[in-house]
């Protein structure tokens, strides 16, 4: 069983905006992350522990990809893609 | 040892570099890109085929040629073919925004553009101005030639024959420019000669001294000119440069995970990205196959340093310093980094054949522990600025530095604006400009703060009355005009902006009061 791929967009978004965007901010589920700088190769990195932990997945470094961290829905498919994977 | 004995003749141009590649490793790999390889002699045919295609667009010797994709064996091939028909490449940051990127357009007039060719829809559509086009589809990696009007002039231009390839250029001719921050709020083309290359990397080539089985990690993105090494090095010692992805740059495991799977043995970066990479793993156990380590950018702090040293007792490390105007134009070898020593390793002595000294002091006068400016001339001090005058004498750096001993220097601090954020150089004039355009802002300040790995880019701003600008709307605005490193981290709301006596807004009351209130956050 793989988990849908909207039980991740709330965690990642808590997540990004606590860490990242000073704690306040609306954060759309199409926002361009990286486009915009929310995600600098820094926070990336950040985010890319936090998945691994909180998600217990771990993410490929094929899988780190402009087109996988777009924005909050394309990281949350990658990681719904990910876990069936483990599944 | 054998092409090291037979001391090949002087190059010329650069271009000769991947020549002697294909001379020494023939039938070996040149370029890995994730799980793509490429050899010496297919990357020598796809760079002749490059060459062509570009000379039939009618590029000529000295004109520019744009160079705007990912990271990639595409890349590199274009550079190549670029400097095979002694045109001048201008690699093209891939994430800057394309208001930047028609900027540097604008400034450097390309004769053509290398690019992908979805990115290329988007910056130019069926615009009568844009340059003859290069470009390359994805997946499939099918290459389309179209001249500078499109249409039937453009067929027209790919039917006729290839002109006989112009010879190379070399020498005192331009290579390649580096688009950097300009204070100004413009970015500013660093232009470097074929004679200003060479002399770096055929200096890298003897102290280093790769050899073909060395795996070189190219970490720096290629408008970075640390990635100039990465390169050349590699391909004048027939070796093989594999390809970090800019994706992964910093993230830590990843880069670990990649230093082992490719077996990497020269790795060069950014120290930033080293002590991620100790954060994550990289040292226990450390890589076996690394050989040389070699950083530049930022100074590396002596802690992480020091760990560094002691997990790898075999391994060269090396500090690499010049801007992008002189390239590398001093290094130091690190020995023991001893206990109690907190400061960062010094800049070294000069090499590339230039000269290094203290403003003031030519000749060597300066004494011990005499501290200014340092200036540099010789083989790799850049030509100019493009489209501004050429350079003339010694390059002052902005650096300042002090001298230990009587051919080391310690690098101090800057004596302008200019600040690194991750080895990214950052003129703060450009991000103010940038932020202060935004329509609810009426006036911003940028400063950093932290130091090393932590450095945050914040932008102090007082908001047009009524409006209540977000850290979200400023990142979503930069993101509009500057490229991805200068988007500001974070967002400071001031009723009016600190300023000293002359009027002027005082950056460093500005960090003082940010600072302040972190520690408060703190506690």
């Amino acid at each position: 069983m793989s988990a849908e791929p909207e039980t991740f967009i709330e965690p990642l978004r808590a997540f990004i905006v606590e860490r990242h965007l000073d704690g306040r901010a609306t954060l759309p589920d199409d926002a361009p992350l990286l486009d915009w700088g929310v995600l600098d190769s820094l926070a990336l990195a950040d985010l890319t522990g936090f998945i691994e932990e909180r998600f217990a997945l771990r993410v490929p470094i094929e899988a780190i990809t402009p087109a996988n961290f777009s924005n909050l829905r394309t990281i949350a498919a990658m990681l719904s893609g990910l876990d069936a994977a483990s599944g | 040892m054998s092409a090291v004995a037979s001391s090949p003749t002087r190059l010329r141009s650069l271009a000769d570099v991947l020549a002697r590649g294909l001379e020494l490793s023939p039938t070996g790999p040149a370029i890995r890109e994730g799980d793509r390889e490429i050899g010496y002699r297919e990357l020598d045919a796809l760079v002749a085929r490059l060459a062509d295609d570009l000379a039939r667009l009618g590029v000529r010797r000295g004109e520019r040629v744009a160079i705007w994709l990912p990271k990639s064996i595409e890349a590199i091939a274009a550079m190549q073919a670029s400097l095979r028909i002694g045109a001048v490449y201008v690699p093209i940051d891939p994430l800057s925004p394309v208001r930047r990127v028609r900027r540097v357009l604008a400034d450097c007039r390309p004769a053509a553009c290398v690019a992908l060719a979805a990115a290329i829809e988007s910056a130019f559509g069926d615009e009568p101005s844009r340059p003859a086009l290069l470009t390359l589809s994805q997946p499939d990696g099918a290459w389309e030639a179209r001249g500078a009007f499109g249409g039937d002039a453009g067929r027209a231009a790919q039917k006729r024959p290839a002109p006989t390839l112009a010879r190379s250029s070399g020498g005192d001719d331009p290579a390649y420019i580096l688009y950097t921050s300009g204070s100004t709020g413009a970015p500013k083309g660093v232009c470097i000669s074929h004679r200003n290359a060479l002399a770096f990397v055929e200096w890298a080539r003897s102290e280093i001294g790769p050899e073909g089985a060395d795996r070189l990690a190219s970490h720096a993105p290629l408008h970075f000119d640390l990635s100039v090494f990465d390169l050349y090095a590699a391909f004048l010692s027939g070796a093989c440069v594999c390809l970090i992805p800019e994706a992964i740059s910093f993230v830590p495991a990843k880069l670990v995970e990649f230093v082992h799977r490719e077996r990497v043995s020269i790795w060069y970066s950014v120290p930033s990205a080293l002590i991620l990479m100790e954060r994550a793993g990289f040292l226990d156990p450390p890589p076996a196959s690394l050989r040389a380590v070699l950083f530049a950018g930022e100074p590396f702090p002596a802690g992480p340093l020091r760990r560094l040293r002691r997990a790898l007792p075999g391994s060269r490390l090396i500090n690499l310093y010049g801007p992008t105007e002189t390239n590398v134009c001093s290094f130091h070898e690190v020995g023991e980094v001893e206990d109690g020593d907190d400061r960062p390793p010094p800049i070294g002595r000069a090499c590339s054949g230039d000269r290094i000294w203290i403003e003031g002091e030519e000749g060597g006068a300066a004494p011990v522990g005499a501290r200014g400016e340092l200036l540099v001339s010789g083989p790799t001090v850049m030509l100019g600025y493009w489209g501004a005058p050429p350079q003339r004498g010694a390059y002052r750096t902005g650096d300042m530095v002090e001298r230990i001993s009587a051919d080391e220097y310690r690098y101090l601090g800057r004596r302008d604006a200019m600040v690194k954020v991750r080895g990214h150089r950052i003129e703060l004039g450009e991000v103010e400009a940038a932020v202060a355009a935004h329509p609810d802002v009426l006036e911003a300040a940028a400063v950093v703060l932290g130091e090393g790995l932590e450095s945050r880019l914040i932008a102090a701003a007082v908001a047009r009355p009524g409006a209540t600008p977000r850290l979200l709307e400023i990142k979503r605005w930069c993101a509009g005009r500057l490229p991805r490193y200068m988007i500001v981290h974070g967002l400071r709301l001031f009723a009016e902006l600190p300023r000293n006596r002359n009027g002027k807004v005082d950056r460093r009351r500005i960090e003082e009061l940010l600072r302040a209130e972190e520690d408060d956050d703190e506690r």
